[in-house]
């Protein structure tokens, strides 16, 4: 069945494809499987029919509700040619999400009502297919690091609907071999003196093809409110196939909105610098690369498995 | 020229600064008004020109026993009372030349003859060595802070009115900044003007014959005196003030 | 306003009587014909009419951007012809027309400064004249109608392969039905000095224009054109689409002006691009203030040390929406592309830039860095910036900025202090911030902009 993913909030001329996402899929069904978890309770159940805007959710799926107090709580899920379809609703103060397994099947949608910062990090790999959902319906800071495999769909979507609120999301992606990523990211800014971002940092490699779409959408009566989103991604092969569309659209006069997008190899300057203290070309780069990356990095309130994400960084590099 | 009775003013987000301000400024006078970070000096010279941003809840402001109040900002300045900024707005794409042109225009009742216009900035931009295509430059945009103090003080001289209000609060380390600003006062003074300086640094009054020193603390005036008076602050400080 | 510049407001409203008009409502394969046999084409004009006609048929409309459903193509009349032949001489041209060009300087302006200058009238080119030295120099502009006829060889050379005739549905509309615009050749090693100028309007009520202009500028040559288009206030929906497709070979500079000032009823269509050949360059100028919609995206394709600059303004005000940008295609390497791009809504006019860059896989070391600025004058407009972008290599610098901007308080504060009022100071804000766009139109456009901005201000502020 061929499914139409991640559509932009507007659309814009369809000869370069940015619009959405076609894909041929089977849905494979729901299978149970325990989480493993650290310092959260969860209730999990099967469910039927369920809406869902955005995504890809299929009629039964497993729900979870996840709660947590202080502590950073810990939600993992590994599964080696393995399948879930999940709702993940997070009450919970700091809680890291991760998703680990090869030629898994992931889909999941991720809804925060709660958090001070939900870190969800998808380091599934080989013939892993993900689609991962989030929606953050309230300020947490929301960290997402995407490393996934063969296909990674992904998509942000948050509402600041309250005064003086703030709403950050950061994104590491990476891409290599034949991989597609389709990634998009939505901030929608409707009160007063909101401020939200979306910072986006990736690398790309050999054949992988990737389109990022990105909107900070100011609403009429977000007076005051200030918005801005990055993407920074560097190419390290001549084969790569990257889209970008960073869109601001705007609704009110008093407000700040900025998007930057920078794309390129990497910096030779900083390339010849470490080189010529003895680095090699490839340490060098990795080092590069990860130097983009480690301001997102340090959001990770875990620094063991903050190390993690840097080795299968550098490993898949 | 000034009189300023029992003011009582707060920013509009609702925090109450000026606490019955009592003034009087007559023609020909320099005025100094010094006091500690947070008493109310900038919210003054904002609530005399009428920023929106703050909101008079009582008292009066007469110049030239007219209420002036309600007026809206322009007005004020065309009535004859000009203000330095502190920090002035840069403004992209709008040349000095331009906006001096129009701003003299808009306070001058009757048509401003170009020629005499074109000669008074040349003096003064002479008298400030100020180099000629200055003038040429975007208003402020990327001004040093010399360069945009001297453009506050060309603006001054080109302008000339009755009466100037200096917000120097933030210039009182600056050595160069205070020449060109006594320098400028120097030129701009006669004996039909007035001047007020906000400062809470003594330095800028070394080469002026100031005549009233007033403290400000906490959003009142609470001494007045001559210029001793500020020398004496600048030996022992604010603190036998503040209680 | 003390500072405003005295013009005749209401030059820009004078309406021609109409008369001896044959309007032609619809669009039949009857219609197409008799275009051309009134033209008398050579059949191969008539093929390339009818292939068009069969895609504009098939088609459909775009389903993106502005909503341009109160479009109904049966109402508007396709084509105006006025029985008037193209002249060389000022005195030839009809009393009422010379009376509009009259007031809108056009003669005068030619007497100046402009090497050559074209008026086209509805669908009919009016007037073409361009000096006697340029012509000994083998340049040529003329009215496109004539130059199928006196160069042949030439027109179908380029005719149609910059802008083919299905690109989208509305060229293929331009293409059934063309009539009237500019054709310029500039032989090699010529170097224009002064501006060619050619002026459009649209008189009629209801009037479609589908001008073509067809420009070679030939190796190391340089011409900088001109094109400034307006048509009196109706009330009937009018359609402007018009082709323009431009041939810049090797080491050859073209830039190409445009200030749009349609009435607030037209919906313009505009199709745009240019071939810039091996070291060659490409300068866009635009400045957009009328029209209902505007969907217009000039499009630059370029060769290895091509370059391509844009300098872009639109003003859009109560019920206009303003959909512009560009699209780049980068094939050849080191190209080098900037653009800078400024937009101001009020009163709910909606302004959107809109960018799709390709970089291909040839086109290694190609530096791209485009700027969207915007100012919003009220919260009822609005102002969205879609730039996509595909990169098809690993060394390729993009970059892309866009901000929202707005009137601060605290400038207008500052501006007030010295006198200046509330209006007065938002517009020397506005002027200043369109500033780096008008300083590089020709001057008599700057001025005319800077018109144009304070009559959009003027009563906006209470």
């Amino acid at each position: 069945m061929e499914y139409i993913l991640n559509k932009t909030p507007i659309r814009t001329t369809n000869n370069f494809k940015v619009n959405d996402l076609k894909l041929d899929l089977d849905i494979i069904k729901t299978k149970f499987k325990d989480f493993k978890t650290k310092n959260v309770n969860i209730n999990t159940r099967i469910e039927n029919n369920f809406e869902s805007k955005i995504g890809l959710l299929e009629d039964k799926y497993l729900f979870v509700d996840v709660f947590n107090n202080n502590e950073v709580g810990y939600l993992e899920y590994d599964f080696d040619n393995d399948y879930l379809t999940s709702l993940i609703n997070v009450n919970a103060s700091n809680l890291i999400i991760i998703f680990k397994g090869d030629n898994a099947f992931l889909n999941t949608k991720i809804v925060i009502n709660k958090a001070k910062s939900v870190s969800i990090v998808n380091l599934t790999s080989k013939d892993s297919k993900s689609f991962i959902s989030i929606e953050n319906n309230t300020n947490s800071i929301v960290n997402f690091i995407e490393l996934g495999g063969k296909i990674k769909v992904s998509n942000y979507y948050s509402v600041i609907n309250e005064e003086n609120s703030i709403n950050t999301f950061n994104s590491i992606y990476l891409g290599k071999e034949d991989e597609v990523l389709d990634l998009n990211y939505y901030i929608g800014f409707n009160n007063k003196n909101t401020k939200g971002s979306i910072n986006v940092e990736g690398v790309l490699l050999d054949n992988a093809h990737k389109s990022f779409k990105g909107t900070i959408d100011f609403y009429e009566g977000s007076k005051g409110s200030s918005g801005d989103e990055l993407e920074n991604v560097v190419l390290l092969s001549d084969k790569v196939i990257s889209r970008s569309l960073p869109m601001l659209l705007c609704h009110e006069e008093d407000v700040s909105g900025t998007h930057a997008v920078s794309k390129g190899k990497i910096d030779e300057e900083k390339l010849f610098y470490l080189m010529s203290r003895g680095l090699s070309e490839k340490e060098s780069k990795i080092m590069i690369i990860l130097s983009n990356f480690n301001k997102i990095l340090d959001n990770i309130p875990d620094i063991n498995l903050k190390n993690e994400i840097i080795n299968e960084i550098s490993k898949r590099l | 020229m000034l009189v300023i009775k029992n003011l009582y003013a707060k920013a509009k987000d609702g925090k109450e600064i000026l606490k019955g301000l009592d003034l009087e400024i007559k023609k020909g006078e320099i005025h100094v008004i010094m006091g500690p970070n947070g008493s109310g000096k900038s919210t003054l010279s904002n609530v005399i020109l009428n920023n929106p941003k703050y909101e008079i809840t009582s008292g009066e402001i007469y110049f030239e026993n007219e209420l002036i109040n309600n007026l809206k900002t322009n007005e004020i300045a065309k009535k004859g009372i000009f203000m330095s900024f502190q920090t002035p707005v840069e403004v992209e794409g709008v040349k000095i030349s331009e906006f001096l042109k129009t701003a003299k225009n808009s306070i001058s009742d009757e048509r401003v003859n170009l020629f005499k216009f074109i000669t008074n900035l040349e003096e003064n931009m002479d008298k400030l060595s100020i180099k000629k295509d200055f003038i040429n430059r975007e208003l402020n945009v990327g001004f040093s802070g010399g360069e945009k103090k001297k453009n506050e003080i060309l603006q001054l001289l080109t302008l000339n009115p009755k009466l100037a209000i200096l917000d120097e609060t933030d210039s009182g380390l600056d050595i160069d900044a205070i020449k060109v600003v006594s320098n400028g006062i120097n030129l701009f003074k006669n004996e039909n003007n007035s001047v007020i300086i906000i400062t809470h640094n003594a330095k800028i009054l070394e080469n002026l014959k100031v005549d009233y020193v007033h403290v400000l603390v906490n959003g009142k005036i609470i001494k007045t005196g001559d210029s001793s008076l500020a020398k004496e602050i600048e030996e022992n400080g604010y603190s036998k003030y503040l209680k | 306003m003390k500072t405003r510049i005295e013009l005749d407001d209401n030059i820009y409203n004078k309406k021609v009587k109409e008369e001896s008009v044959s309007k032609i409502v619809g669009l039949t394969k009857e219609i197409v014909e008799e275009i051309s046999k009134e033209k008398d084409e050579p059949k191969w004009v008539l093929d390339i009419r009818l292939k068009a006609l069969d895609y504009f048929n098939k088609l459909p409309m775009p389903n993106w951007g502005p909503d341009l459903s109160m479009l109904n193509l049966d109402e508007i009349s396709t084509y105006v012809k006025r029985g008037i032949n193209t002249s060389d001489k000022w005195e030839d041209v009809p009393e009422e027309i010379k009376n509009v060009f009259d007031k809108l300087g056009i003669p005068e302006a030619e007497k100046k400064s402009l090497a050559g200058v074209g008026a086209q009238f509805d669908s009919e080119m009016v007037y073409h004249k361009v000096q006697d030295d340029l012509k000994k120099q083998g340049v040529i502009y003329c009215n496109f109608d004539t130059a199928i006829k006196e160069y042949p060889d030439l027109v179908k050379e380029y005719f149609t392969k910059a802008v083919p005739i299905m690109d989208h549905k509305f060229i293929a509309l331009h293409y059934a039905l063309f009539s009237g615009g500019s054709f310029v050749y500039i032989p090699k090693g010529v170097h224009l000095d002064n501006p060619l100028q050619s002026y459009f309007r649209l008189n009629s009520k209801g009037a479609g224009q589908f001008e073509h202009t067809l420009i070679i500028v030939e190796e190391d040559s340089y011409l900088e054109f001109i094109e400034g288009c307006s048509a009196p206030g109706y009330n009937t929906l009018n359609l402007h689409a018009g082709c323009v497709e431009l041939f810049v070979k090797k080491n050859a500079l073209l830039r190409f002006s445009t200030i749009e000032n349609w009435s607030k009823n037209m919906l313009n269509l505009n199709t745009k691009k240019a071939y810039v050949d091996e070291n060659g360059k490409i300068e866009w100028i635009m400045g957009s203030f009328g029209s209902k919609i505007s969907m217009l995206y000039p499009m630059s394709i370029l060769e290895d040390n091509a370059k391509c600059e844009m300098t872009q303004l639109s003003f859009a005000g109560k019920g206009q929406n303003l959909d512009t940008g560009l699209k780049v295609v980068c094939n050849g390497k080191n190209t080098s592309t900037v653009v800078n791009s400024k937009s101001i809504s009020k009163d709910g006019g909606i302004c959107t830039f809109r960018s799709n860059v390709l970089v291909n896989k040839k086109a290694s070391n190609s530096k791209l860095s485009l700027s969207c600025e915007s100012l919003m004058l009220d919260s009822i407009s609005r102002s969205d910036t879609i730039p996509s972008c595909t990169i098809l290599n690993d060394d390729t610098i993009f970059s892309h900025e866009a901000k929202i901007g707005k009137i601060s308080d605290d400038t207008i504060f500052y501006l007030m202090s010295r006198g200046l009022s509330e209006e007065e100071a938002k517009s020397i804000i506005v002027r200043g911030f369109a500033e780096p766009i008008s300083k590089v139109f020709p001057v008599e456009y700057a001025v005319e902009m800077n018109r144009l901005i304070n009559m959009e201000l003027e009563g906006t502020i209470g």
